[in-house]
């Protein structure tokens, strides 16, 4: 365990913030179209408005993570 | 799902939901009862699309991968919608069901959980990413989710702490699903603002950390965190999105990050994928 941690410590120094300026907006959702979209919470929410503004209801459904693949 | 038309068309067009029928339904009695009395498409399996009427009729389903199948989906549901023929009434809401649903934590915070590969590899898919076929699809794709943060946590971070319960959570829903089980704690700490530390993997490895917190009022204005290091390749479906084209038993650079979310936004309303069980929020 000491061993590890001299290893650590001697290892270069972590996240630059130029790496993280660079990195950081690849990463951002909202820099993601469909990350805009207006999801509703719940399928009741979602009927709801569905009825009032007069449009059809658009489903992602998985069997995990419905939107994890962006 | 990017394309600027698809956008456009579910944005302006469609009521966009999105549900987990297996492994997290956050579903009322009389919400089951609607979906299953129709070919609603929640039995799908993975990137499963379907578009229906509020009064529950099919319009169309599908979608895929690409821009061509989920536009296909969407003009054909479309053209089939008749709005003057949907029911004008809903079945009075159940609000004491509706009120029972899983949400986010009274006071607390909705963070982005995103990841992506750094730089290119040598994609390996399986049969999820069509055997080769959507290997760069996924190769490019940001994995993403949400996770929830307590009140009392979010009052530690506005007072320029990190509370270990919610390294735990990080750790346990989303650095290891990225990084492996190799990754051993989130050793990182709040100074000035800044969070900075790493997380100690095996073989003398380790990820990088730095990130930002800012806080007003007492309330969290800002968080950022990202985690630089090696990932590997997990198989859950094509769930992990770039994840699953690792080679296997290569690991490979990859950044997880870690933003805060505007709760009025539509998508910060969806359910974490990890929120499922009682332990979650522990």
């Amino acid at each position: 365990m000491r061993l590890l941690i001299v290893v650590l410590a001697l290892l270069p120094a972590g996240l630059s913030d130029e790496e993280y300026k660079k990195l950081q907006p690849e990463l951002r959702l909202k820099s993601k179209g469909w990350a805009s979209l207006p999801w509703r919470a719940t399928l009741t929410d979602a009927r709801e408005a569905a009825i009032k503004e007069k449009k059809p209801i658009f489903m992602m459904v998985d069997t995990g993570n419905p939107i994890g693949f962006a | 799902m990017n394309d600027p038309e698809v956008v456009e068309l579910l944005k302006t067009r469609f009521i966009p939901y999105a549900l987990d029928n297996v492994e997290n339904p956050n579903l009322t009695p009389a919400e089951k009862e609607f979906l299953s009395a129709f070919d609603s498409g929640a039995k799908a399996c993975t990137i499963g699309m379907t578009a229906y009427t509020a009064d529950g009729r099919k319009l169309a389903s599908g979608g895929g991968y690409e821009p061509a199948s989920v536009k296909s989906l969407i003009k054909k549901a479309l053209s089939e919608f008749k709005p003057e023929t949907v029911s004008a009434t809903v079945p009075p809401r159940d609000d004491a069901a509706v009120a029972s649903l899983r949400r986010p934590p009274e006071g607390g915070l909705i963070l982005y959980v995103t990841w992506k590969l750094i730089g290119e590899i040598q994609a390996e898919g399986n049969a999820t990413t069509g055997n080769g076929k959507y290997d760069k699809v996924f190769q490019q794709s940001l994995g993403s989710d949400r996770l929830w943060v307590r009140k009392d946590e979010a009052e530690v971070l506005a007072a320029g702490s990190f509370p270990e319960s919610l390294k735990g959570r990080m750790m346990r829903h989303h650095v290891q699903y990225v990084l492996s089980k190799d990754a051993k704690s989130l050793d990182v700490s709040i100074k000035g603002g800044r969070i900075e530390g790493m997380v100690p993997l095996s073989d003398s490895k380790r990820a990088d950390c730095l990130g930002f917190v800012e806080a007003k009022d007492g309330k969290v204005t800002r968080f950022e965190l990202l985690i630089k290091g090696l990932g590997r390749r997990v198989e859950d479906d094509g769930f992990s999105a770039c994840l699953s084209v690792v080679p296997k038993e290569m690991p490979v650079p990859v950044a997880i990050f870690f933003e805060l979310a505007d709760p009025r936004e539509g998508l910060a309303r969806v359910l974490p994928h990890r929120s499922r069980g009682e332990s979650y929020l522990k």
